[in-house]
């Protein structure tokens, strides 16, 4: 096995979420919650989710370590991640040649993926699609609630349940999600470090006061 | 701006003093400690208003383009006024204040320019005395002091924040609500009091809530997992990098206590200005400003809840790492700039 294999990707987020999406939009355009088809699109919805809590253990903890490198790619990776996110076989705008010559994007079997690793250029992924995965469930929250509010106006225990489930289980994530992008965060705004510089500093004072006088 | 007081000296009980005779005669007259002037080439009595007037307005009114310290004269009687060191109160009013920063001018330790007080006299400056050069050590040394106040409060912060970690594993948050509440309603399901042992014995409604809710369960208790690995991670990552700014603090603290030394030891008596010296308090404006908008970050942290803390993390780390950064930035400013030292007269 290659390690790049076993690296993770935005992409898999995405898609589970997407999947979660779509379900939604099905389930708020029905006329009626009495229906065992209701129920079995939001078994679908979260069973997506209970994929992505298996992804996000394995993943976890998200990684803090990450050395700022001071390019303009972050931005580009959001618009990048939006848009796949949107349609995911859109290979995005000018900066995609940039994002892969940065180690940011890659080339798989044909098709351009985000990778997620915990060291590397590919480690500051993370902080991008952290905050595009907490928008995107921020919405799908959003939409859930209203879902789970009609739902509980009809006498279906079922559809009820997995309606209740699916609100609750995105305002978890968002939860974790919220907190996890503020943690990313702050390690991503770090400096480079200058640790030499005040010892080369020592160095020559102590040279000159010992009557080395090189100036 | 005419002087205001003529100075004499005189003896009480064996006690040496200045008096400051007020030159309009309806003023007040003034008695100062002489020890005030007392020094050698290396340390002087009066450095303690100097770094008095610094420290205490570091952050405000100091003026230090080219190559002066200088600061507006009513700010700096006001700041002598107010400061207290280790030994208490420097001066006892604003009058003492003002007829010791005049009796200093006479002593030539500071310069009046209009209605400034030139603490810090640029060293190229070719009537720079030696007492007046003493006043850059003590520019430094009250910088080095708000590194010190700086690293203690790093410090506290840091290990408020490692005791935090101890309160993570117990700290409730909306994701430990949802996992009860999925519980209850796991255990509503079925005749018995606790969770069905065995949901075949259920009808086929409560199976599918009980598959469903079980669903909800264990995700809730993922994310919860997930949650609390990143929240140690965030502030284990905070603490060392508390502990790494805490060091950083510190060798600029090193680097500007060698400069000062420098100062006292080389300027003084090998009658040679280390040059690179008014970089360094050229960078002490923007140091007290980082310096102080750490401010009280170790009580922030008490105040946080555990559920807040990765943000918290986040500012602390944020202001700290400024701080540090630029502090050890004034401490380094000299490597670049240590071509040429200036002669001058003492």
């Amino acid at each position: 096995m290659s390690a790049t294999s076993t690296v993770l990707r935005a992409e898999s987020f995405f898609g589970t979420l997407r999947r979660v999406d779509e379900r939604l939009e099905t389930l708020l355009g029905v006329p009626t919650y009495d229906d065992v088809s209701v129920y079995r699109t939001a078994d679908e919805a979260t069973d997506a989710l209970a994929e992505l809590g298996e992804a996000f253990v394995a993943a976890a903890p998200f990684p803090s370590q990450v050395e700022r490198t001071g390019d303009d790619l972050d931005g580009a990776l959001t618009r990048v991640l939006e848009t796949r996110y949107a349609d995911a076989a859109s290979t995005g705008d000018d900066s995609v040649e940039a994002l892969v010559d940065a180690g940011r994007l890659e080339h798989h079997a044909g098709e351009l993926v985000v990778p997620l690793s915990h060291s590397g250029p590919a480690a500051r992924n993370w902080e991008p699609t952290l905050a595009v995965l907490r928008a995107v469930t921020e919405d799908l929250h959003e939409r859930a609630e209203t879902l789970a509010r009609r739902s509980r106006a009809v006498d279906a225990p079922d559809a009820r349940v997995a309606c209740e489930s699916l609100y609750r289980m995105l305002a978890s994530l968002r939860d974790v999600l919220v907190r996890a992008s503020s943690g990313v965060a702050f390690v991503g705004r770090r400096m480079d470090r200058q640790n030499d510089r005040p010892l080369s500093f020592a160095e020559w004072a102590g040279g000159r006061l010992n009557g080395g006088d090189n100036a | 701006m005419p002087r205001k007081y003529t100075f004499e000296t005189t003896t009480v009980d064996g006690i040496d003093y200045v008096i400051a005779n007020p030159v309009n005669e309806t003023d007040e007259m003034v008695r100062l400690e002489a020890d005030w002037t007392n020094g050698d080439d290396v340390e002087g009595e009066w450095e303690r208003a100097v770094r008095a007037i610094i420290k205490g307005d570091l952050l405000g009114e100091m003026n230090l383009e080219e190559g002066n310290g200088r600061i507006d004269r009513q700010t700096a009687i006001e700041t002598l006024a107010a400061a207290e060191d280790d030994h208490g109160k420097v001066v006892s009013s604003e009058r003492q204040a003002d007829a010791l920063l005049e009796y200093f001018e006479d002593q030539e330790i500071l310069r009046f320019d209009g209605n400034d007080v030139v603490l810090l006299q640029d060293p190229r400056d070719d009537e720079l005395s030696g007492r007046a050069a003493l006043n850059w050590a003590a520019g430094i040394e009250a910088c080095v002091d708000k590194i010190d106040e700086t690293k203690d409060r790093v410090k506290r912060a840091r290990d408020k924040l490692e005791d935090k970690m101890d309160e993570i594993d117990t700290g409730s948050n909306r994701i430990d609500e949802r996992i009860q509440e999925t519980a209850q309603e796991l255990k509503a399901l079925g005749d018995g009091p606790g969770v069905p042992d065995d949901p075949s014995q259920l009808d086929e409604s409560e199976r599918t809530r009980y598959q469903q809710l079980k669903r909800q369960f264990i995700y809730h208790k993922q994310m919860k997992e997930v949650d609390k690995e990143n929240l140690l991670e965030t502030v284990e990552e905070g603490t060392s990098e508390l502990a790494h700014q805490i060091s950083m603090l510190n060798s600029a603290k090193e680097a500007l206590v060698t400069k000062e030394q420098e100062i006292r030891v080389v300027a003084v008596q090998k009658r040679e200005f280390p040059n690179d010296a008014t970089n360094i308090v050229e960078n002490m404006g923007t140091l007290a400003t980082k310096l102080g908008g750490v401010g009280d970050i170790d009580e922030k942290i008490d105040q946080t809840s555990a559920t807040d803390l990765a943000s918290m993390v986040d500012d602390t780390v944020g202001d700290v790492q400024e701080a540090a950064e630029s502090a050890q930035q004034t401490a380094d400013e000299e490597v670049e700039t240590d071509a040429d030292a200036v002669n001058f007269e003492v």
